[in-house]
């Protein structure tokens, strides 16, 4: 199930191009569907941690002139960069995860 | 007739108030008018390039300096820039286009305590993104007094022109705040469907980097523009 997210995570790595930036919200977008709740160290955290990795570059996709006043493209990488890290908290340190809620000052339904 | 438009003017108007009334509603229409055809002329730009303003599907390209020449030229500058990033990986993959957005090598500048510096972006949209490109206040100035230019001097892309612009500033909370500053490089822009029609902008004023902009522990960035601003003319476009 996780492999059309890991393909698209390799072909974003092999492309080494950031305007393909396309490919790794998909993948995240993915993700948050196979995994609603919660990724396991078994299944899925490794590839979590790596989406959050590369959704943080991608907050500064607004550098390029090209995408300055994209502010849906923005807001979703953010979204998705926050859904998905709080996927890598287990649900047991429940705290953890409003924890990152309250650091960002924004709840999850917000962030849909 | 005079008798009468003199009775519906109310008692504390005279007659030099009631001109510069008019004069001023005049003013409005015109500043209407110019609006209307600032945005009828750039709405014909995008449908002409983009015709379902779908920008994921343009290239847009700006001719500035060679990112590894700038480096291997300048390894002080470039590790300063890089060092404003939160990592290095982000550094890598974004600094070369902030490099090639100039035709001249960035050149270390310092802000002082206070000192403003300001972005003019489409009417509606704020500066809570990322963006680096700022201007000083003296380009600024240089740009309101050549109106016709403003689009081609900053390089802006389609995705960016508007009839009305706002201007925001942001302001340095601290002495000794490093950015950079080059000269913004020419740009091409087309649509992949129809590659033959291309959108140039030579460039050519001065843009400030701030590429630690949302560092709020050095920049404090207005949440509400200083200015609204209606360039009072058609852009000249380079064709």
């Amino acid at each position: 199930m996780l492999n059309p997210i890991r393909e698209k995570i390799a072909q974003y790595e092999a492309a080494d191009d950031v305007h393909q930036h396309g490919l790794i919200l998909e993948a995240a977008r993915q993700y948050l569907e196979l995994f609603p709740i919660e990724a396991t160290p078994e299944n899925g955290l490794e590839e979590g941690q790596t989406l959050v990795r590369y959704l943080q570059q991608l907050s500064y996709l607004g550098t390029l002139p090209q995408y300055e006043h994209e502010y849906a493209l923005h807001n979703e990488t953010l979204a998705l960069k926050v859904r998905i890290f709080k996927r890598c908290i287990p649900s047991t340190h429940s705290e953890l995860r409003g924890l990152t809620e309250l650091l960002l000052g924004m709840k999850e339904d917000a962030l849909k | 007739m005079e008798l009468c438009r003199r009775f519906l003017i109310p008692a504390c108007s005279s007659e030099e108030e009631s001109k510069e009334d008019d004069k001023q509603e005049q003013q409005v229409d015109e500043d209407e008018s110019i609006l209307e055809q600032r945005n009828a002329f750039w709405q014909e730009w995008i449908n002409k390039c983009f015709p379902n303003e779908e920008w994921n599907t343009t290239t847009f390209t700006t001719n500035g300096v060679n990112y590894d020449a700038f480096k291997s030229d300048n390894p002080q500058v470039w590790q300063a820039m890089v060092d404003t990033y939160s990592d290095t990986a982000s550094a890598n993959s974004y600094l070369p286009g902030v490099v090639n957005s100039g035709n001249t090598y960035p050149i270390e500048a310092h802000a002082s305590s206070g000192m403003k510096l300001y972005k003019i972006v489409p009417e509606g949209k704020d500066i809570s993104g990322p963006s680096p490109y700022y201007v000083t206040k003296m380009q600024l100035e240089w740009i309101k007094l050549h109106p016709a230019e403003l689009e081609q001097k900053l390089g802006l892309p389609l995705s960016s022109v508007s009839g009305e612009y706002w201007i925001y500033s942001i302001t340095s909370l601290v002495d000794d705040n490093l950015f950079f500053q080059s000269t913004i490089a020419s740009t091409d822009q087309y649509a992949n469907a129809t590659p033959n029609v291309v959108y140039k902008t030579p460039g050519g004023a001065i843009q400030s980097l701030l590429i630690n902009n949302g560092d709020p522990m050095k920049w404090k960035k207005s949440d509400q523009p200083d200015e609204k601003y209606i360039p009072d003319t058609l852009p000249e476009i380079q064709e």
